[in-house]
């Protein structure tokens, strides 16, 4: 079974510093799937990693089944990829932007570009130096979907956008996962962008990845616990404490569960992906999590 | 790729296109006034020597000496300045301005995109710089019928062989650098520290120079279309002497500069049997010479090239 993006041990490392460390993660294509994390946590170097702008010092990544690296010619025209920052050529005007897309890209989709650029406003003969931010995010993006990509890869494609760019960035983002099915990997470190997007996340901190999973079985197997502080030590011996917050008596705690929770003494709530990607960013341990899923394959070791 | 080549270089090919135009265009106007001076003082007749043939020709060079030196210099620039505005930026500002990430995420591999950078933008700027060789060729012929050894680095094949060298070097400095302006830097010293060395100190002895003896009077070398590369005094059994040495033996030029010293000097000269040694490069060595630069230029061209590409291909991110 192919995967979007399969990450075996992979790693990457500047001289002594690792930049991203064992990493090991799948994405099963037709997601949409967030990367958070902390800043240097790793996450431009594993999107790098995965579109052949790096070679891995350890381990390996795979792309729609094919090595990056090894096979740039065959995978760069599957992939839409937004660099952070969404680097453009300043002097270029934005039809010359789509001229270079065309003239680069084997199954440009010019009209799909003019279309949505229309629909934006952006006015197709200013330099792109001269584009707001939000603009030039917009630009950017047009640009990875006119590619007709299978999946996009966005470097934290909204940071530094107003709310208003930030949500039109979305709008677009969503429209093109609705229409074509896009598999969608994108970094980002505000986590509410995620709920609205996202239905796959993977956590990345301290170079190592801690979650890789869908989010509702995220949602499903975490929870939070309020209860009395005497107990806590054997709810622990049964589910795995991501975070707590203890007063004198009483115990709120963040767990991962690992069966029901049976002791009638705690008040389980639900736990809001908030809840659970800050539990993790703040773990500097490598209690990781990953759910198996039923298409997916064990890699082989 | 082409387009997007032209796209991102159109800017540059229009100050290099007006740079040219400038220069055509004073070649031309010198061109033509010294071939007309050339024809019409007699000059030119002079393959057979006359008498007025000396003067004709001093009269020449001091005409046209300036305007070819100043000529000279700016030729002998112009491969430098592509090398640090056309080859240093190529790779060294997409890594600056990150522009990379985006442009080696296209569908097109990074070998292909440095591969038609390099072809274009080195075969284009290759293309004018023969151009004007071959006008710089025509320009100085009047001239290198007088002395055609001084306009050997702005004629012939050595003036590409150049700008390929600059070229290269800028687009390996780049690379390494990852760094516009310090690149144009490394660019300028090593292009004038290889240049310079290779000019001076190689060239006049990439055949061992001939050797001419004459009188004292009347030195060599024998014909004045050589490449004089050194002249000396020898003595009577054709050893050569230092200047330290020839004062010893003939001291009446010593702190005294007149002509009567002058000539008892030159007396004592006879004298002693001197005869004057001259060490000289023929001028049928003169494409020779020019194959031999070439070619040194054209190998460390290809020896900045080859590991610039590796780099971009393999290593650089």
């Amino acid at each position: 079974m192919i995967q979007a993006l399969e990450a075996t041990d992979l790693g990457k490392r500047y001289g002594k510093e690792w930049a991203l460390r064992d990493c090991t993660l799948k994405l099963p294509i037709g997601r949409v799937a967030g990367l958070v994390g902390p800043n240097g946590a790793g996450k431009t170097t594993l999107l790098h990693l995965a579109m052949g702008l790096l070679e891995p010092s350890t381990g390996s990544v795979q792309v729609l089944g094919i090595s990056p690296r090894q096979n740039s010619s065959s995978i760069l025209p599957r992939i839409g990829f937004v660099a952070q920052d969404r680097p453009l050529y300043r002097t270029f005007s934005v039809k010359d932007m789509l001229t270079l897309g065309q003239k680069l890209n084997p199954h440009w989709d010019m009209a799909l570009a003019q279309e949505r650029l229309a629909n934006l406003s952006i006015p197709l003969n200013r330099t792109t130096g001269k584009l707001s931010g939000g603009q030039q995010a917009q630009v950017a993006l047009v640009m990875a979907l006119a590619k007709r990509p299978e999946m996009l890869i966005l470097d934290e494609p909204i940071a530094n956008l107003d709310p208003l760019a930030r949500y039109e960035f979305q709008q677009t983002l969503m429209d093109a996962v609705a229409q074509d099915g896009l598999t969608v990997l994108f970094s980002s470190h505000l986590i509410a962008d995620l709920d609205r997007i996202c239905d796959y996340l993977i956590i990345l901190s301290a170079s190592r990845v801690q979650v890789a999973s869908d989010i509702d079985s995220l949602l499903r197997t975490h929870k939070r616990l309020i209860g009395p502080r005497e107990r806590q030590a054997s709810i622990a011996r049964t589910h795995t404490v991501l975070r707590e917050q203890s007063s004198e008596r009483q115990s709120n705690l963040l767990i991962r569960v690992n069966g029901p929770v049976l002791d009638p003494a705690w008040e389980v709530q639900e736990a809001s992906l908030e809840d659970i990607v800050l539990a993790y960013l703040a773990l500097q341990t490598g209690v990781t999590f990953s759910v198996q899923h039923k298409d997916t394959q064990e890699v082989p070791l | 790729m082409i387009w997007v080549t032209w796209r991102q270089h159109r800017l540059e090919a229009l100050i290099a296109a007006i740079i040219l135009a400038t220069l055509i265009l004073i070649l031309l106007i010198t061109g033509v006034d010294m071939l007309s001076t050339y024809q019409s003082t007699g000059l030119a007749s002079c393959v057979t020597p006359q008498p007025t043939c000396g003067e004709l020709e001093g009269n020449f060079i001091n005409q046209f000496s300036g305007s070819v030196s100043l000529l000279s210099i700016a030729l002998s620039c112009l491969p430098l300045l592509a090398g640090m505005f056309i080859g240093a930026p190529l790779v060294a500002r997409e890594l600056e301005q990150r522009t990379y990430r985006l442009v080696w995420t296209q569908s097109i591999t990074r070998v292909r995109w440095f591969g038609t950078k390099l072809i274009l933008l080195i075969g284009i700027s290759l293309l004018a710089f023969i151009a004007l060789a071959i006008l710089t060729s025509w320009w100085s012929s009047p001239w290198n019928a007088v002395i055609p050894w001084s306009t050997y680095d702005i004629r012939g094949i050595v003036l590409p062989a150049y700008a390929l060298f600059a070229l290269a070097l800028g687009v390996a400095a780049g690379v390494l650098v990852r760094k516009s302006v310090p690149a144009i830097g490394i660019t300028i010293v090593v292009f004038l520290l290889l240049r310079l060395a290779i000019a001076f100190l190689l060239r006049p002895y990439f055949l061992p120079p001939l050797s001419y003896t004459g009188s004292v009077d009347n030195p060599g070398p024998p014909s004045p279309t050589d490449w004089t590369i050194h002249v000396g005094t020898s003595d009577r059994y054709g050893h050569e002497l230092s200047d330290s040495q020839i004062g010893q033996i003939c001291p009446q030029l010593k702190g005294n500069g007149s002509a009567s010293a002058f000539l008892a000097f030159r007396n004592c000269e006879h004298a002693q049997g001197f005869h004057s040694l001259s060490f000289y490069q023929p001028i049928d060595r003169f494409w020779l010479f020019q194959s031999l630069e070439a070619a040194i230029f054209l190998l460390l061209a290809i020896a900045l090239l080859a590991p610039a590409i590796w780099l971009v291909s393999k290593k650089i991110t």
